[in-house]
Formats: C-alpha cells, structure tokens, sequence
C-alpha cells in the first residue's frame, strides 16, 4: 500500500522535474546551435543561460533521486547540489565583487551578445539566489524524512523560490517584468517557468510523504485498536468461562453437603452420648462454615459479572436489626460479649430482607470473631434521606493501610483486626448494599475499635446492580 | 396409614439419605434417579407426595410437572431469583421449596406441612 503511494509521489515529483530538464536541454541546444529563440520563447525576451540550464538539470535529478529510495541518493544527489551551490556561489561573489571569474563561459563558451543594453548568457542575481536556496530545500528533503526539519526547511525555502519566480512570471504575462532582482540581468521567462515546476516539485514531494506518513500512523492505530479489540474479546470469553466455572464448582460443591448435613442432624438427635453430641457438633459447624464459603464464592461471582440481582419488598429495618440481634445472641454470648442495639423509629424501606439480613450478620460475625471487643453496639437511624446502620466495637482497630482493600475480594485483614479468612464476606456486603443503591464504608482507630457503616437512600431508585 | 414420598434426584446418595430421614419420621419412601422414572413409579405406587430436584440431566421440571398429580416439594442446589420461584409455583400442586444443604428440621416441617 505505502509503496504504490511512493511510487504515486515519485511520478509527479518526475513530473514537475521534467519541466526544467526540458527547459534546460532547450537553452543548452540554443546555445549550442545559436538558435537562441529555443532559450527565451521570444526575442525580446533574454534567454536563459547555459550555467542556469546546465543548474537546473543538475537539481531537477537530485529531486527525482530525493523522492525515490536508493541507498546511494544521499552521495549522488548531494554532489548534484554541491555542484549548483559551487556555480550559483561564485556567480553571486561576482556580482558582489564586481569581476568576472568567467563562471559563466566554463562549460559553455559561445556566450556574448546582449538584448537592449543587457547581457545576456550570464546568470540573474535572483537566479544565483534561487538556486542556493532550492539546492537547500532539496538537500534537507533528502535527509532523515521523519524530523521536522526536514520539512520545514524545504518547505520555507522552496516556498520563497516559487514565491519569486510565480512573481516574475506573473510580471512577464502582463508585460512589466517585476522583481528583476535590482541588478542589470533579469531573470528569464524559461528561468521563471522551471523555478516554478522545480519548487513545487519539492513542495509536492514533501505534502506527499506528509500524507503517506498520516496514511501509516492511521494504519498502524487500526492495526492496534484490532489487536486491542481482539484481547477485550478474549479477556470477556475468559471472564465468562471463571463465571461459568465458579458457578457450577460451587454447585457441585454443595451437592454432597446434602446427605452429610442431614445424616449429622440425624446422629445428633437420635445419640445420647455428650462426647459424641459434642463432636458431631464441631462436624455440623463446620459444615455450615463451609457451605457460608461456597455461598460467598457463588456471591462474589455474581457480583463480578454483575448479575447479583435483589428482589424488594417494603420492610421495616427495625425488625431486621432487632431479628438478627437476637439470633446472634448466643454466638455473642459464647464470644463472652455484649451485643446490643440502639434503633430509632424507621419509615419502611424497599429492600431485600434476606440480603440485607445477611449484611448485617456478616458485619456483626466480623466483630465478633476478629474485633477482640468485649461489646458491640448496632445502630439504626435516619439521616438526610437515607438510613444508616452502624456496628461498632470497641476492639483493636485496623491498621490504616488496610482501609482501603476492606471491600475487595480475597483480602483478608492483617493483625490486630483479625485474620483469616476467605476475604470474601465484606466483599458481598459491599456488592449486596450497591445492589440496593447504598454504599458501604469503615472508620475505625487502633486499639479503640471500629465502625462498619452501610446506608440505604430512602427513596430507592429501580435498579439492580 | 403411612404416608408415601417419592424422592426424586440424580444423586445416589442424596436419595439414600433422604431415605434414612424420612423412614426413621415414619414415612414409606420410594426412589427415582430421573424424571423419567419419577413417572414410572409414580404409575406403579400410590404417591402422597414428591420430593423434586429441580436440576436433573434428561427430563426437565416443566416436562416432569403436569404429569404429577399429587404435590410436590421442589429442590435446588442454586440460589433461585424470586421470579424463578414465582414461575414454580405457578403450578397448583407445588407445596413447597427447599435449598440444598437443606436443615432436617427445616425438610422435615416442609414435609409435614405439605401433607397437611
């Protein structure tokens, strides 16, 4: 693709170069056959002359070298212009100094003659400058095509010449050759007509890199955003099939706690033996424990995939605090803590009773067994246009760079808070309280205790999380 | 009379130990591995109640449901939405709904009041 637009550039470049290659093959024939009318187009018109032709084929190749890509164009080219720099030089210095060092009888030497008073087969003061100045922005096209200065410099630099010589033909069109450079040589028409294709030439050929460099940048963010495009797709396969995974392992995994759950149950009632009653005990506890774990596990996922859906019903959150109070009672008791609460008079809320239930259980069981608090306080009430709920203790406090990662899955407080754990229950509370458009947070201090707060807005907008 | 429970689930052992509990509460207990065998049995026995997992291979529950005639208490290892249950129990004969690891307690009274 790039290549067919180098190619696309390098045919118009040629061109444009064509034109003063033409001109330049003319005025030397001209010259040569002293046909003179083939250098000026008129007879009134001056000609061109020879060492202007002989510049203008010299840089018109170096043009056409600099717009394709040769390994050899920096050596070949660069003599070309060195060569146009030297005649367009000395020239200048002649004009300057007011001598003739013959530059314009050296390869050429049947110049003589003059057209009203002017001489003619000498190069133009605006000539000898528009040559150096299109030697440069020829130059600088050649070299590193990526920097900016090898666009700017052309671009200024070739600009003037077109500028110039746009100038001059325009005065030769409408008959008052203007800008003739303020020295007794004017510039030629042909000079003018060549200095106009060779500098948009090398105008051309930098616009034309311009757009394929665009054209490649524009490529190769397609070819990333492709690629991108592709790991995104990938990474959602990925997160569906842990989803799926996660899902069906923890069905699984529940399916043998059903015949274990029930036949301890079974044991339990029907031995009459304390040591077993208190072994089978242990068994169920964990148990259950266990099946807390797959339950969570299940939970997390769902949350994840964000699929946890709540179903609510008006209820009154004094009941719940109160309910959960009571059936934590005995975990309190055995803790050796006191479990309390404080709940004000609550309007009814729209909520999931079973999910939040299963909050406040979570949060209340973390106090208890990682807080090491003697007491524990729950609090329900009302404040700008949400109910928060509050459990306090009084216990060791979490360490400050745990705050921020209470809510994440599978981080498990470091000491004093605590300790182990899956990580998971916080987790679910959080998922459980955005659920309901509530939020969730901690405060907590060493060695004062810590606050687990959740709030639910009043007026709940319809949503599931 | 003794009261007759179908036990319907893929698990061996879930059924065994159905079995056991139900037995030792006074129940006659009949087993069926599928949907499809919970038809059967349910020609062949006279059936009081059936004890359905919800997620069996082969026969699905809305296929097995209007074949039975008498109540059934559903049984299901994943967490159902509230519309799940609501389509369930849609049909009139469903008496009730247990999560696996269900309490015994929890199964028997479930039970009891189904018969009811």
């Amino acid at each position: 693709m790039a290549d067919k637009q180098e190619k696309i550039v390098f045919v118009l470049v040629c061109v444009f170069a064509a034109v003063p290659v033409v001109l330049g093959c003319l005025t030397l024939i001209a010259w040569v056959m002293e046909r003179l009318f083939l250098a000026s187009f008129n007879p009134a018109y001056i000609p061109m002359a020879p060492n202007t032709a002989l510049s203008f084929i010299l840089l018109s190749a170096a043009l056409c070298i600099a717009a394709c890509s040769v390994s050899w164009k920096n050596r070949v080219a660069g003599s070309m212009l060195a060569a146009v720099l030297v005649v367009a030089a000395v020239r200048l210095f002649e004009l300057w100094a007011g001598v003739e060092v013959g530059i314009d009888r050296l390869f050429i030497s049947a110049v003589n003659g003059s057209l009203g008073g002017i001489p003619i087969g000498q190069m133009a003061f605006v000539t000898a400058v528009s040559f150096i100045f299109s030697a440069v922005a020829i130059a600088f096209s050649i070299k590193e095509p990526n920097k900016s200065i090898s666009i700017w410099v052309p671009v200024a630099f070739a600009g003037f010449v077109f500028s110039v010589s746009a100038m001059i033909l325009l005065g030769y069109l409408y008959g008052r050759p203007l800008g003739y450079g303020g020295t007794a040589i004017p510039m030629a028409l042909t000079t003018a007509i060549a200095f106009v294709a060779l500098s948009a030439g090398v105008l051309c050929l930098i616009a034309g890199r311009q757009v394929i460099e665009r054209r490649e940048a524009i490529e190769k963010l397609r070819a990333a955003e492709d690629v991108l495009r592709e790991e995104n797709r990938q990474l959602k396969d990925i997160e569906k099939t842990k989803t799926l995974f996660l899902s069906m392992v923890s069905h699984e995994l529940r399916t043998p706690l059903v015949p274990m759950r029930l036949g301890i149950q079974m044991l339990l009632e029907r031995t009459r033996s304390a040591r077993d009653r208190e072994t089978l005990g242990v068994v169920l506890r964990n148990l259950l424990r266990l099946n807390k774990l797959i339950n969570d596990l299940l939970d997390v996922t769902r949350i994840d995939a964000k699929r946890l859906t709540i179903t609510v019903s008006e209820q009154s959150l004094e009941n719940i605090v109160r309910e959960v109070i009571a059936l934590e009672k005995q975990s309190a008791l055995e803790n050796k803590i006191r479990l309390s609460c404080q709940v004000a008079r609550l309007p009814l809320l729209k909520l999931d009773k079973d999910r939040i239930t299963q909050v406040l259980i979570n949060l209340i069981n973390n106090a208890i067994k990682h807080s090491g608090t003697r007491e524990i306080l729950v609090t329900a009430k009302e404040s700008a246009g949400e109910v928060v709920v509050s459990v306090s203790d009084k216990g060791r406090g979490i360490v400050e760079g745990d705050m921020s990662r209470l809510f994440t899955p599978f981080f498990s407080i470091t000491k004093p808070y605590g300790g182990k754990g899956a990580g998971l229950g916080l987790c679910v509370c959080k998922g459980i309280v955005e659920a309901h458009g509530g939020r969730i947070w901690a405060e907590s201090k060493l060695n004062e205790g810590t606050v687990f707060s959740f709030a639910l807005p009043l007026n709940r907008k319809e949503g599931v999380a | 009379m003794k009261k007759t429970i179908l036990v319907v689930d893929d698990e061996p052992d879930i059924r065994e130990m159905n079995r056991l509990v139900l037995e030792s509460e006074g129940f006659r207990v009949v087993l069926a591995g599928s949907g499809e065998e919970c038809i059967e049995k349910l020609k062949t026995n006279k059936v009081d109640l059936v004890l359905l997992d919800i997620m069996m291979p082969g026969m699905q529950t809305k296929d097995i449901l209007p074949k039975v005639k008498v109540k059934v208490i559903f049984v299901s290892s994943v967490q159902m939405t509230s519309e799940e249950k609501e389509e369930l129990f849609r049909s009139p004969n469903v008496a009730g709904y247990l999560s696996k690891p269900y309490d015994k307690k929890e199964f028997i009274s479930a039970v009891k009041a189904a018969l009811r």
